[in-house]
């Protein structure tokens, strides 16, 4: 791990470059034959179009003729015409000849966009910006057998207009609720990313190219600002097929968790239930139910239930724990949930490395910190890595549609408040013990809704507080029951349910309707 | 003499061809004889004497800019332009065409509607999206007093038409359908549409519900309702306001009926702002980050009175992305809305500062050739609360553009030093020495400010004249001809020199500003004097 690592660094950049362009080529070339984005992995995947450049003479074939589709698509010319950053900043001239040509065949390939991302909607500067950019991605791996200069500079005002692009796209998720927010403008957030991540990429791999020795700390440092860019196309963009910004992400994870120092490594593996809870009015359980009779007596009749067995063949019953987190996405941000509950007016919502996250409020956080959960975060979605450790229990596809996976990690003391969701759920112990109680429908006049329209699936009651603060709910009919690793949860729509989690856990949800 | 400095985001070039994206300090504008500015995200439009012009990017619509008449007013966002021709009709280009602008005047508000489109309002919309067709088809336009020329008339009349349909029947496919199978026959049109208004006593052009004969077609048509004269438009991508001569607004395709005379309407990303006759402010729209002054953090539909502020006259107002502003009579400014970049001139809450969004480091290269230049930042702090600089000085120097002696210099401060530099103008606190502001100000930190707040930046003796609003930034011009600016400046927009947040309203020119504009990520400042670029 001395001399090899700007090496493999190295390699690691160049090749998350060549996902990104070759993912962005795919995209652009397929546009433009006018075909259906084909699902099969050997023609839609960029990443393995990048491999086979590695491969053997017969794959690299089939590469070749997606460079000379695209060239057909932007012209030979246009990818000729753009003058190296380098030069263009050396000589403002130079490049003010060539650009004009350039934007007279943007203009006529201005149609080259991804996939749901329409002109009509984002608008000319936006259509022209994001056209741009990924042309000029595309087109730097068909060049990437010149080495870009190593001068800092480098693509440093393209940077500048990514940057720009997805500052104003950021204002456009940002008008109107979120749901309502036109897909397009999430599209363009991801397509604004993978083009910036790439750029971004580039920059490193020039300031690499004449390194020897182990990497610098500032290599280490960018690598990190580009895994926030990452994460940031992951987390506010729309999904997309093959998202290179997987790839990278996952590939740069263990240099930008160099380039932040001190990250604990140190953490006792096995979780113990530390604090108490007394069940007493136990949940009926059931073992591995059949699909037909989970259906009729639960699902369709609204029971909840607690479920063992079902996930004993996951894989990340064995696997996950802090150390291997840290290990597979430590310096991937998420979204934290800092305070008591979400009820409170002190409670908001940070973003922050899982590293920080599992430092400053999981395993030692310090006395006066307040209580930070990650809850309710498409985790899986964003780290497909976790993903591959779980399989989705049979139950969750009863629905018209399929289950989305929800992560709750935190420390033990974390409470959801008394509410209720409005689809089927299965919740799964994977580390750690929770201490639930439930409250069917029919008890809904007994548990204190909140009066606020915005929170009326939500209990004002604190289900194991001053029994004298809340008499009506001490007349209501309930279950509660202890989940430990291994367990699953079935919690029909609209039962109340409140969870305390007894010591460091983490959980998934399936959610559908 | 006049002249004219823009700052802020020069990807399109807007601001300078052929120099960087970024231009953080002000840069002086070759146009001349320019008379107003309208500044948006990618473009901005000036007005000389020989008439409307744009520089940055290209826009599909670039080249109608060219032919709007010099006399005309003109109002842009993103996507859109409006104009007012001088006896008040008005027309917006939206992606293929100009539109006339037409409402409804006497338009009866029922009970339970509100003013946006409302099912029945679309059958009036087609109504005179006949009427407009007919018009053309007679060759009348719709008012060529608009234009240079009637290049517009000359558009292919199938792209205006299939717009417009587009717009009304935009969410009934079928209707669009039968629609173009009318296409034939006039008379035919007609009665099918008779059928197929489901309001028609409602209907006000009793005119059109009558079958004409093919021979009318020449007549034009009458009607009843009278030409509105329009004095303003706030547009954007999103909404558009319309205020006409009576002080009535217009939004959706119908008058909000309020019973007081607007005197100035604006508009945000997601609100809505007037000011009446007598100083009060009315806001309606989304108040989701504060931006509707009532208090409260939800939506509004209809406009209401910012009670806080009754009492107080208002004299102008101006709305940002998510903020507002009201200048009062007196000189002070109310702002209100969010505050996620500082734009209000308040502290912004240290975690909600994007560090997610980091992703380049900013050197200033502005053309020193050009831009205002900023003097060493050892100059005496002193001599400048005196006023008694040099001519140069009347910009003032809080900038990191420092000239060294080493070459160009200014773009080769290395981060070790800028980091000085930045410590440095920190404990100057020329504002300390400056009797033109406030010692005693609230420093209060703020997220979302869902009430106006008086901005006490400045002393009492110290009257502002004018505030401005870009996307996240707010500019200010005092009574001394001074220009401040606060707000989001990743892009250079305050014109500081740098590209560092500020904590509060920080001096761009120390003398000489008569008129401010902003708009997106920039800031345009018009000076009396030429304040030469620095030759020192």
């Amino acid at each position: 791990m001395e001399e090899n690592d700007s090496t493999e660094l190295r390699r690691v950049v160049e090749e998350a470059v060549r996902a990104v362009s070759g993912r962005i080529m795919v995209e652009l070339t397929h546009l433009h034959t006018g075909k259906e984005s084909p699902r099969t992995p050997e023609s839609r995947r960029g990443n393995d179009i990048c491999k086979q450049e590695c491969g053997d003479g017969k794959e690299r074939k089939t590469r070749k003729e997606d460079e000379i589709n695209y060239k057909e698509l932007v012209g030979e010319d246009r990818i000729k015409c753009r003058v190296p950053p380098s030069v263009a900043v050396l000589c403002p001239e130079a490049e003010r000849v060539v650009t004009n040509d350039c934007e007279v065949e943007a203009a006529k390939q201005r149609s080259v966009l991804p996939t749901g991302i329409e002109e009509g909607v984002v608008g000319g500067w936006v259509s022209h910006t994001l056209a741009t950019l990924l042309q000029v991605m595309a087109s730097s791996s068909t060049s990437s057998s010149a080495p870009l200069s190593d001068t800092s500079s480098f693509s440093d005002e393209d940077i500048v207009l990514a940057s720009a692009l997805l500052d104003y796209t950021w204002q456009k998720l940002n008008t109107g609720h979120w749901r309502d927010v036109p897909m397009a403008w999430r599209l363009v957030f991801t397509w604004g990313s993978i083009a910036m991540v790439g750029l971004l990429l580039l920059r490193l791999e020039a300031a690499l190219h004449h390194h020897t020795g182990p990497p610098k700390h500032s290599h280490l440092t960018v690598a990190a600002g580009v895994l926030r860019a990452c994460d940031r196309g992951l987390l506010m963009g729309a999904p997309v097929d093959d998202n290179p910004l997987h790839s990278s992400a996952a590939s740069l994870n263990t240099y930008a968790r160099l380039a932040a120092a001190g990250n604990a490594e140190d953490e006792n593996c096995i979780v113990t239930q530390q604090d108490e809870a007394s069940v007493t009015r136990p949940l009926p359980s059931v073992h591995c139910p059949p699909l037909d009779r989970f259906l009729l007596h639960y699902m369709a009749a609204g029971v909840p239930v607690k479920l063992t067995g079902v996930v004993d063949h996951w894989p990340a019953l064995k696997l996950w724990n802090l150390k291997y987190l840290r290990r597979v996405a430590g310096a991937r941000t998420v979204p934290v949930e800092v305070g008591a509950r979400y009820t409170d007016l002190s409670w908001s919502q940070e973003l922050m490395t899982l590293d920080d996250y599992l430092s400053r409020h999981v395993t030692s956080p310090a006395a006066n910190t307040p209580t930070g959960y990650l809850a309710q975060h498409q985790l899986l979605d964003q780290i497909p890595q976790l993903r591959d450790d779980i399989l989705v229990p049979d139950y969750c596809h009863l629905g018209e549609e399929s289950p989305r996976l929800h992560a709750w990690l935190g420390p033990r003391g974390t409470v959801s408040p008394l509410h209720h969701d409005p689809d089927h759920n299965i919740l799964v112990q994977v580390v750690g013990y929770k201490y639930i109680r439930l409250y069917e429908e029919d008890q809904s006049d007994l548990v204190y809704p909140h009066p606020d329209p915005l929170l009326s699936n939500t209990s004002q009651a604190d289900v194991e507080g001053p029994v004298e603060d809340w008499p009506l709910l001490q007349q209501a009919q309930y279950h509660d029951l202890l989940l430990a690793p291994g367990d699953a949860l079935y919690i029909p729509p609209r039962c109340w349910h409140y969870v305390r989690s007894l010591s460091v856990s983490f959980s998934v949800s399936f959610w559908w309707r | 003499m006049m002249s004219v400095f823009a700052c802020g985001n020069n990807t399109s070039e807007q601001i300078l061809e052929g120099y960087p994206s970024i231009l953080c300090c002000p840069s002086l504008m070759s146009l001349r004889g320019i008379t107003h500015i309208e500044v948006t995200f990618s473009h901005i439009l000036w007005k000389t004497q020989s008439g409307w012009t744009w520089t940055g990017y290209k826009c599909h619509d670039g080249s109608n800019i060219l032919t709007i008449n010099p006399g005309s007013k003109v109002f842009i966002s993103e996507n859109r332009t409006a104009a007012i021709s001088n006896n008040g009709s008005a027309a917006v280009w939206e992606k293929t065409g100009w539109r006339a602008l037409h409402f409804q005047k006497d338009f009866k508000e029922e009970a339970g509607t509100t003013f946006t489109c409302l099912p029945h309002t679309k059958t009036q919309k087609y109504l005179k999206f006949q009427r407009e067709r007919e018009a053309r088809n007679n060759g009348s336009s719709l008012d060529c007093n608009l234009f240079q020329n009637e290049d517009y008339i000359k558009l292919p009349r199938a792209s205006v038409e299939e717009n417009d349909l587009q717009e009304i029947y935009s969410s009934d496919s079928w209707k669009r359908k039968e629609l173009s199978d009318m296409q034939g026959s006039h008379s035919e049109k007609k009665s099918k549409l008779v059928d197929a208004s489901e309001n028609q006593d409602e209907l006000c052009d009793a005119d059109y519900s009558t079958s004409e004969p093919e021979g009318s077609e020449h007549q034009v048509p009458k009607t009843n309702t009278p030409q509105i004269v329009f004095c303003q438009v706030a547009v954007e991508d999103n909404v558009l306001l319309a205020l006409d001569k009576d002080g009535v607004v217009y939004c959706g395709s119908v008058p909000i009926t309020l019973g007081l005379k607007i005197t100035e309407v604006a508009v945000g990303k997601e609100h809505c702002m007037a000011l009446t006759a007598d100083g009060d402010i009315l806001t309606w729209g989304s108040g989701m980050r504060g931006q509707l002054g009532d208090g409260e953090l939800c939506q509004k539909e209809k406009p209401l009175p910012v009670e806080s502020l009754q009492g107080i006259i208002i004299s102008s107002i101006s709305c940002g992305g998510w903020h507002s502003v009201a200048l009062s009579d007196s000189g002070d400014v109310y702002i209100w809305g969010w505050n996620e970049n500082g734009q209000l001139g308040f502290p912004v809450k240290s975690n909600f500062k994007h560090s997610l969004f980091e992703s380049f480091k900013h050197v200033c290269q502005c053309p020193k050739n050009l831009t205002i230049r900023s003097r060493e930042i050892s100059v005496d702090t002193k001599e400048q609360s005196n006023k008694e600089t040099k001519p140069q000085s009347e910009y003032l120097s809080q900038c990191l553009c420092i000239p060294t002696n080493k070459g160009n210099g200014h773009d080769k401060v290395s981060l070790k030093e800028e980091k000085i530099f930045e410590t440095t103008r920190k404990e100057q606190n020329l504002r300390l020495l400056d009797d033109r502001v406030n010692q005693d100000c609230i420093k209060d930190v703020i997220n979302v400010q869902a009430s106006p707040k008086l901005l006490d930046f400045w002393s009492e003796n110290v009257k502002i004249v004018d505030v401005q609003c870009g996307d996240r930034h707010t500019l200010f011009q005092l009574d001394d001809g001074s220009a401040w600016s606060v707000g989001m400046n990743k892009y250079g927009q305050l014109g500081l020199g740098h590209t560092d947040g500020v904590e509060e309203p920080t001096e761009v020119f120390r003398r000489g500003v008569t008129k401010i504009y902003a708009g997106g990520w920039n800031s345009v400042f018009v000076t009396t004097s030429m304040l030469s670029p620095s030759k020192s």
